[in-house]
């Protein structure tokens, strides 16, 4: 099974998320954001970083990047597509995701190991835990604060979009205390906490963020 | 109290940077951009905190946003500005734009 990793200019957990999937079983796929083809590949994951610089917005410059183009043709066609933290922020700038992530409410940047709870375990990232499953992973950003309208938010509670909810305390000030949401098919999911991170008992805090790339990867071969 | 002080005059190389060789003025657009009034905006409230401890207790509310200034070539296609305005420089699910046309 066959993972793009995308790196843009400033990405910096490209190399983890890559390191992330071989672990999981799968060949990865180096992507270039100013590629304007897509190869065959069977999902593709946005890494974390500081794409741009963060200039203008989080993720704003990423997601019009010519790779994004073929990225968001290909999820509207199905395929997976996984955005952990700065990749979460391009998803929601290209238009895959609804809302947007902005600054923490307490204005620091914030970095520890985080409990989620697992909401939707029905989705091609998620399909390796069980629903209401608690998980722990890190979690590192100053702009992860999750944001929309209440009559969208109201909206994406209804349609069960919200795909992990922060447990044991909010990092930053999400409304809802919603850490990653999905697109309505379910193949498209964002978080802003990092599953790429832990992996390996010696480097991070669980392995829980393994199942993110095995359910995938599952996904793929049975499909 | 603080004395407010006039701007400076501009500059010659200011004032000849709005004009093209022709001496003809640049279009100029300005879009501004600010977060809608129902999301929270903690620089905001970290600036009015600021301003509450430098005394000036009469600033009840700040908003920060941001300022482009755009020079154009020829002339402004508003439908295209407001695009990029809509699109590219505010993202209309948490911010609200303004387009100002100068010099055109």
């Amino acid at each position: 099974v066959r993972i793009g990793v995308v790196t843009f200019p400033g990405s910096l957990d490209d190399v983890d998320a890559a390191r992330a999937v071989r672990l999981a079983g799968g060949e990865v796929v180096p992507l270039w954001h100013a590629d304007a083809e897509l190869p065959a590949v069977d999902a593709v994951v946005l890494p974390g970083g500081f794409s741009y610089g963060d200039y203008l917005r989080a993720g704003a410059i990423a997601a019009r990047q010519p790779l994004m183009r073929a990225v968001v043709d290909r999820a509207h066609a199905g395929m997976p597509v996984l955005g952990i933290c700065n990749g979460f922020q391009v998803l929601c700038e290209a238009g895959l995701l609804p809302g947007a992530l902005t600054r923490n409410s307490h204005l620091h940047f914030r970095n520890r190991d985080q409990a989620l709870q697992v909401e939707r375990a029905d989705t091609a990232w998620t399909s390796s835990y069980a629903p209401g499953q608690t998980i722990v992973v890190p979690v590192k950003n100053g702009e992860g604060r999750y944001v929309g309208s209440d009559a969208d938010l109201d909206r994406l509670e209804g349609e069960g979009r919200v795909v992990v909810r922060y447990a044991g305390g909010n990092p930053n000030g999400s409304s809802r205390d919603i850490a990653g949401v999905t697109s309505a098919d379910g193949r498209v999911v964002g978080l802003m906490p990092h599953p790429e991170h832990a992996v390996e008992e010696l480097t991070g805090p669980s392995v829980d963020g393994l199942g993110f790339f095995t359910s995938v990867l599952q996904g793929a071969l049975s499909a | 109290v603080h004395a407010v002080s006039a701007a400076p005059a501009p500059t010659r190389l200011e004032t000849a940077r709005t004009w093209t060789g022709t001496l003809a003025p640049v279009p100029r657009v300005v879009v501004d951009v600010v977060l809608k009034p129902e999301i929270s905006d903690p620089q905001g409230q970290a600036v009015l905190g600021a301003l509450g401890r430098l005394g000036h207790t009469g600033v009840t509310g700040v908003r920060q946003g941001k300022h482009f200034v755009l020079d154009v070539e020829g002339t402004p296609d508003e439908a295209e500005l407001r695009g990029i305005a809509e699109t590219l420089l505010a993202n209309p699910v948490i911010e609200d734009v303004e387009l100002h046309l100068e010099g055109a």
